[in-house]
């Protein structure tokens, strides 16, 4: 028997015929001791609270995702809302919401600085909230 | 009884504890073939995690077209080959050459200990095999896949994983007699 015969016949499970000669049998034996070595569990394997890692750090990341969501939507927000509030100013006094726009413009760098106060707020808030977690 | 389709309709509704009797019912196959295609075992356990977020984040995806086990050991596969070509010091580790020339090297000294406890010989000898071979016996004896889904997870056709199935047993046995008579 050649070493394909012999592989075949233990992946099939099939037993040794009984006219085999005494080298088959010994080429039979080594295989076979292979195969069953080639089944031996590793030593050492992944701790026993693995799953709940997983289970955390997933968390984490779902967290994060929504925390971004979150923080564009308000970015968007004051965007908007600014948009809105000059918008409804223009319709009941022109002049004042002209006046209300260069001064914005003037003071450009207050109204940038205050959005990323907020939100750097929001954020910090977010990330100890999730050490703590 | 692990039923994949309840398990999976809990996860997709937010179920963490569902996740969680996914990962614990499939972490030893991940770990398996995680375990045999990296060499650093520092990495294993952070490629397995990356592997189960992977499998969450593509379970809207799954249809059910091939089995769940067989679905997430292609995951691993996956991730663990991104991991070899990220990772130069792993890759040079690797037999690069045509397989089909592999062949074991002499011992060094640290092998005659090893050969004391054949199972740890054999884990080590096939460690030193190219990626192909190691993947196929792993995915085959260990982790119990048929020839057919062996393809299905690798890529590799159904006709290289048997040879390459033969080749690294034929391999492994040659050696194994060969110290053994020593």
């Amino acid at each position: 028997m050649n070493d394909e015969q012999i592989q075949a016949m233990l992946d099939s499970g099939l037993n040794l015929p009984r006219d085999i000669s005494a080298s088959g049998k010994k080429q039979f034996d080594s295989y076979q001791a292979l195969f069953k070595n080639l089944k031996t569990e590793p030593e050492r394997g992944l701790p026993f609270d693995f799953s709940s890692k997983v289970s955390t750090r997933l968390k984490i990341k779902l967290k994060r995702r929504a925390d971004l969501m979150f923080n564009l939507l308000a970015a968007l927000g004051i965007i908007f809302g600014l948009f809105a509030a000059y918008v409804m100013l223009t319709l009941i006094d022109a002049t004042n919401a002209n006046q209300l726009l260069l001064a914005a413009i003037k003071f450009k760098w207050v109204l940038i600085m205050a959005s990323v106060l907020l939100l750097g707020t929001l954020v910090f808030d977010q990330r100890v909230a999730e050490e703590r977690y | 009884m692990f039923d994949e389709k309840e398990v999976v309709s809990r996860i997709l509704k937010g179920d963490f504890r569902a996740f969680e009797l996914l990962v614990k019912q499939y972490e030893k196959l991940v770990f398996f073939v995680i375990n045999r295609m990296v060499q650093h075992f520092q990495d294993k356990e952070d490629i397995c995690q990356d592997v189960f977020i992977k499998v969450h984040q593509s379970l809207p995806k799954f249809q059910f077209q091939s089995k769940l086990s067989t679905w997430i050991a292609r995951i691993a596969y996956l991730t663990a080959v991104d991991h070899l070509k990220k990772n130069k010091a792993e890759r040079q580790a690797d037999y690069p050459e045509n397989i089909d020339n592999y062949h074991f090297t002499d011992d060094s000294p640290e092998t005659e200990l090893v050969k004391k406890d054949t199972s740890a010989y054999v884990n080590m000898l096939i460690e030193q095999m190219p990626l192909q071979y190691r993947t196929v016996l792993t995915l085959y004896h260990l982790n119990e896949f048929s020839i057919p889904e062996i393809e299905q997870i690798t890529g590799i056709p159904e006709g290289t994983v048997k040879s390459n199935l033969f080749r690294a047993r034929k391999l492994l046995k040659e050696k194994i007699e060969h110290d053994l008579k020593d």
